[in-house]
Formats: C-alpha cells, structure tokens, sequence
C-alpha cells in the first residue's frame, strides 16, 4: 500500500543565470492532502515544483523526499516516488494513448513490457474514464482528454506524490471542476500528496487541503483555504482588489476590475473620488494623490506561470 | 481477471511483428533478386543456383557458370549486403534524429556530417593532407571523410560538457557547421585543378559502385551496432517524446540520452559515408514511410525504418545497374522515392498525423 510522503524544502533558492526565481523557500509539506500553489505568473512556482523532483536543480538549499536529499538520487528513483503532469505536451510524433500511458512504467518496468505493466496501464485508463481511447492517437484528443492522458501517465508511475503543472490551465470550467475533484479523490483514494499549481483562486479554494502562496521567490503565507485566501492576501500578492464571500465555508473571490479600484458596493467605482471610507484609508495608506487609481499594476492575464 | 485491453494490445504487437516479418522477406527477395542484376545476363534462378553452390562449396561447372559466379558473389552479394546496411544504418539514424530532436526534418545529416566528410576528402584530394598518413591516396580520403564527420558530434559534445544543449540548439549546430564545412570546401575548390574537382564531385554523388568484400565488415558491424544501440534505447526515446521535464520525471535524463544518440548516429554515418559517399533522401524518409505503417513507438520503427530503408538502396541499386550511365544511387533513390513518398502521405490514415 502507498504510504505517506514527505517533502521538506530547506531553505531552497533558485536563479536563472543571475535573476533569482525563488529565494530561501522553506516548506514541509507531508500526504495524503491536496495542496494548491496560487500566485501570480513569474513567481516561480513551476520552478519551485521542478525542484522538487530535481528537473531542476536548486542554486542554494535542498529538498529532502522522506529525508533523503533529491539531488542524491537518481532521476529515476525519484520518478518511482514522484509522478509528475506536465502543463504541455509535445506531439511530434504521436503514440497511441496506451503506449503514451506506458511511458509512466518506465521507471518501474524492464525492456519488455509485462502484462502487470499493461494491466496497470488499463486499470488507470478505466479508472479516469478514459478507458476507450486506448488506441487513439494522443494528438487526435481534445484538451481535457489530453490532460487525463498525462494524469494517467502520472498515476502509472504508481507514486505517492504527484506534481502537477497547471493542469486546469486550457480547460473549460467543466473540466477544471472536473480534473480538481478527480485530484481530491484521488489524494483521498490512493493516500496520494497532490500538488498542484493553479491560478484560478475559486477553484484552489473550493478543492484543495491547503494553500501555498507565492509572492516575488518567497512564500508568502500558507494554511487553509479560509486562512490564506483573503482580500489583503490577495491585495499584496497579486495587486487586485477583490471581495470574499462565503460559499459553504470555503471563500469564494470576487474580483474587481483594477480600473475601478474600488470595491464598496455604495461607492462609485471608477467615479470614486474618494468620498467612502475604503478608498480613502487606502490611498492615505498608500500615500498617493487623490485621485483614486487602481493598483499600478495590471490584471495578471492567464497563461503559464 | 486479465483486462481485456492487454489482448488487444498484445494483439496488435503481433500484427506489427507480422508486417516486420514480412518486410524482412521482401528484402531477402530482393536482395537475392539483386545478385542476378548486372551487364551480364543473369536470369534470378541462375543467381540463386550460384550463390546455393558457393555456399555449399559446389565449384563452379564451366566458364559461363564461372564467371556468372564471379559476378554474383564477388560483385553483387557484397554490393547487396553494404545496401542493406547502408540503407539500414542510414535509415535507423534518420529515425533516432527525428525522435531525439523531435524534428521530423531531421535525418542522419542533420548535424553537418556529410558536409565535414566533404571537407576531409576535398583537404585530401586537393591539399595531400590525410590525418592517417599512408602510403595509398584512396586509404588517406576514406580516413580523412571518417575523421571530419565526426567532428559536428565533437563539437556538440563540447558545447554539451559546459552548458545544456536543446534540440534546436543542436540542430543549429549542425547548421553552422555545414556553412562552414561548405564554405572551406568551396574556397578550397575555387583554385583546384579539374581532375581533382572530378574526384571530389564523385565522392559527393553517393554509389554502391565502390563497395567490394572488404567494404562488408566495417559497413556490417557499424549496422549491427548501431541497430542494438538504437533497439536498447528505444523505450529512453519513447520516453524523451513526452517533452523534457516530462522525461526527466519518468528517470530519463534528455541531454544525457541526445548526446548520446548523436555520438552513435555520427559513427554508423560517418562509416556509411566513408564507403558509399552521401546517400541523401533514405534517412529521412525511410524513417517516415515506416511511421506510416506501424506507428512513431521506437521499438518498432526502428526495425522497420531499418528494413525500409535497407529495402530502398537495394531496389535503387537494382535499377541504377540496369539503366545505361552508370547513375549514382542517390539520384534515383530520390527520383523513384520522392513521389512514391508523397503517395503515401497522401494516402495516410488521419490518426498517423504527424
């Protein structure tokens, strides 16, 4: 049976070249959960996942899987523990969907594929209901059955902690609902740690266990959806003013046009001069001039991170 | 309870290995059928007969069977066997560029290898400067082409030791070294006389017309190597097709495994080069027309590329030894292959989209 598992990031520090990406992170994060990490585009949360299963190597610190150093083991001993759901695939020359599946025995499996490797693979393909695309080529599918495809691979690896790369991020919100409910189940199910990055706030809030959230390299504030996903939260990191109602005891985000920059239901927007009490506090606050504006920065748009 | 699934897949192997097979007699077909064409006039049960009686030690009965054996099994069989792994190694390479790089334009030559053989036989023929020094001219040029086609998979290794070398970036590479191989080829022939300008353009044609007995142990043996050396590797390059990070977290390192298929594709060409000059068009294709039939899964286009390819050289060489002028095999290899290509793509089942 899959038992638990630890990530321990220490003190982890990222750059490319000489731009820092992540800057002294330090997380200990342990399964069977469903863990979000929200933040803005560029904050350095794929590469932060990256280094959990040392696609990349960290430029300072290190990441211990159930203690032992990542960059101590080899890939594939790693690939046997951790599964991981890329945000694209490559199709330049397209397998069918069971040998694309296939691939996720590979650490686990010999030259020769066995029948357990195949009846693993099938057994996966039904249980995300994918069963009959077997034998369809990977480039002939939709976006949402392409992202199952790659989840199943991920799951054929059989490991206890899978790392996912905005799989939400080209799907319909049909499918987004869809894919975060089958993770959570799956975490519950399989006693899985599930990662994943995502830069939908409501859906994060609605599925998942816990929420990291990243600001300029650094975490900025992790725990429970309720705890971390706030109006100042949401101010600071990404610059947006929003609203947060309830929605069955998880918070629900209402953002506002950053145009506007107010979002007192009495006061007038984009007219506000500065009459309601949120306005003023905050550009006293601010010190700015008073006229009212936005946050200088712009809505971050969607697209990978 | 077995998952129904698992037979259909194993069955669907078994067509495949089917259609392997059968490709595999069509090319023993012809290249028996191979060893009857010549000037001479051969008819196919007399090749087999005397190819039958020099394997059973039969001598051969009178002058016309004597000199038909000598054509048959000092001419065309080791013409017929360097075909076969010609257009193998050449085709296997095409197929593990295309994987390795993700580049369906890629082929064998990708990375500068003919070009750099070039140079090393133009620096021979032009300047009498060989890297193996020794007393036969053609010796010099054969060590020469081999020495210069490796250095495109030199120098990536190099750029490979300090930095992290993409796909593309390892075509670009290639690139570069063709200009630049063209470029000190070209100026060196702008002052040559016209004899070694013959030469030079004869290399550059690619023939079987060259290849003898002692052509069939080098050519043989980089074959077999490289078809192992793919085959082992073929699930690593299955892997490497799901993109980079998606390959590095199912345990296959893919700049470790690139520079290692560039190595090898660099060997068996450069051997391949040395003894027939450049074969265009089979390393390309070859790979291509066996994606059609079974699929882009490295286990079995390779082996079929390798038979289609094989396939390929042995039926151009058929028809360049029929055809008066002597034509090098590589002009009709694309003449009769191109179109033919073509067909297929036109004709290919829309799941096997590129």
């Amino acid at each position: 049976m899959v038992t638990k598992m630890e990530i321990a990031i220490e003190n982890v520090s990222f750059s490319y070249d000489s731009s820092p990406v992540l800057r002294d992170i330090r997380l200990d994060i342990g399964g069977p959960q469903f863990i979000s990490i929200l933040g803005p585009n560029g904050v350095g949360k794929s590469t932060l996942i990256h280094c959990m299963n040392k696609i990349l190597k960290p430029t300072g610190g290190a990441v211990l899987l159930d203690g032992r150093d990542v960059s101590e083991c080899t890939l594939k001993e790693i690939a046997r523990k951790v599964g991981y759901v890329p945000h694209t695939a490559s199709d330049a020359f397209p397998l069918t969907v069971v040998d694309t599946v296939l691939m996720g025995r590979h650490p686990h499996a010999g030259w020769r594929t066995t029948d357990d490797d195949l009846e693993i693979v099938y057994r996966t393909l039904d249980d995300l209901e994918i069963g009959h695309l077997a034998m369809r080529y990977f480039n002939e599918l939709s976006a949402g059955q392409r992202q199952k495809v790659m989840l199943a691979r991920g799951l054929a690896q059989k490991p206890k902690a899978l790392l996912l790369d905005e799989p939400t991020s080209n799907l319909d919100v049909k499918h987004q609902l869809g894919i975060c409910r089958l993770l959570r189940d799956l975490s519950r199910r399989e006693r899985l740690l599930v990662v994943i990055i995502c830069h939908d706030l409501n859906i994060a809030a609605k599925y998942a266990d816990f929420i990291i959230l990243m600001h300029e390299g650094r975490v900025y504030d992790v725990g429970s959806p309720g705890q971390v996903i706030t109006a100042d939260n949401v101010r600071a990191v990404y610059g947006v003013e929003s609203r947060i109602i309830d929605d069955g005891g998880r918070p629900h985000v209402v953002l506002s046009d950053p145009a506007e920059g107010c979002m007192e239901p009495l006061c007038g927007g984009s007219r506000c001069v500065g009459d309601c009490a949120s306005c003023a506090e905050r550009r006293s606050a601010a010190g700015a001039g008073p006229a009212p504006s936005g946050p200088s920065e712009p809505l971050p748009a969607q697209g990978p991170g | 309870m077995a998952h129904r699934g698992v037979a259909t897949y194993r069955a669907l192997w078994r067509r495949r290995l089917l259609f392997t097979l059968a490709m595999a007699a069509g090319v023993a077909v012809l290249a028996v059928y191979s060893l009857s064409v010549s000037d001479f006039n051969i008819t196919f049960a007399e090749a087999f007969s005397c190819l039958a009686d020099h394997v059973a030690g039969v001598p051969p009965d009178g002058y016309i069977k004597w000199i038909m054996t000598d054509i048959v099994i000092n001419d065309n069989a080791p013409r017929a066997i360097c075909g076969i792994a010609a257009g193998g190694s050449l085709a296997v390479s095409g197929a593990v560029m295309q994987s390795v790089t993700r580049n369906p334009l890629a082929d064998p030559y990708t990375i500068g290898i003919s070009s750099a053989a070039m140079f090393g036989v133009t620096i021979a023929v032009i300047l009498g400067i060989a890297v193996l020094p020794s007393g036969l001219e053609e010796a010099g040029v054969i060590a020469n082409a081999f020495a210069f086609s490796l250095a495109p998979a030199a120098a990536i290794l190099f750029v490979a030791t300090f930095r992290k070398v993409t796909p593309t970036m390892m075509v670009l590479i290639g690139i570069a070294m063709m200009y630049m191989f063209s470029a000190f080829t070209t100026f060196l022939k702008f002052n040559a006389t016209d004899d070694a300008l013959a030469e030079i353009f004869e290399w550059g044609l690619g023939t079987m017309a060259g290849t003898d007995w002692s052509s069939v142990p080098p050519m043989a043996v980089s074959f077999a190597a490289m078809a192992l050396f793919s085959m082992a590797l073929a699930n690593k390059m299955n892997v490497l097709s799901a993109g980079e990070n998606a390959s590095s977290s199912l345990g296959v390192n893919p700049a470790r495994l690139r520079v290692a298929c560039f190595v090898a594709v660099s060997l068996a060409t450069a051997v391949t080069v040395c003894f027939t000059g450049t074969i265009g068009f089979v390393g390309l294709v070859a790979p291509h027309i066996a994606r059609l039939f079974v699929g882009s899964d490295n286990k079995i286009l390779i082996p079929v590329s390798a038979l289609v390819g094989a396939f390929t050289i042995l039926g151009a060489d058929c028809i360049v030894r029929l055809l008066p002028g002597g034509l090098p095999v590589g002009v009709v290899t694309a003449l009769v292959g191109s179109p033919l290509f073509l067909y297929f793509l036109y004709r290919q089942r829309k799941s096997m989209a590129w």
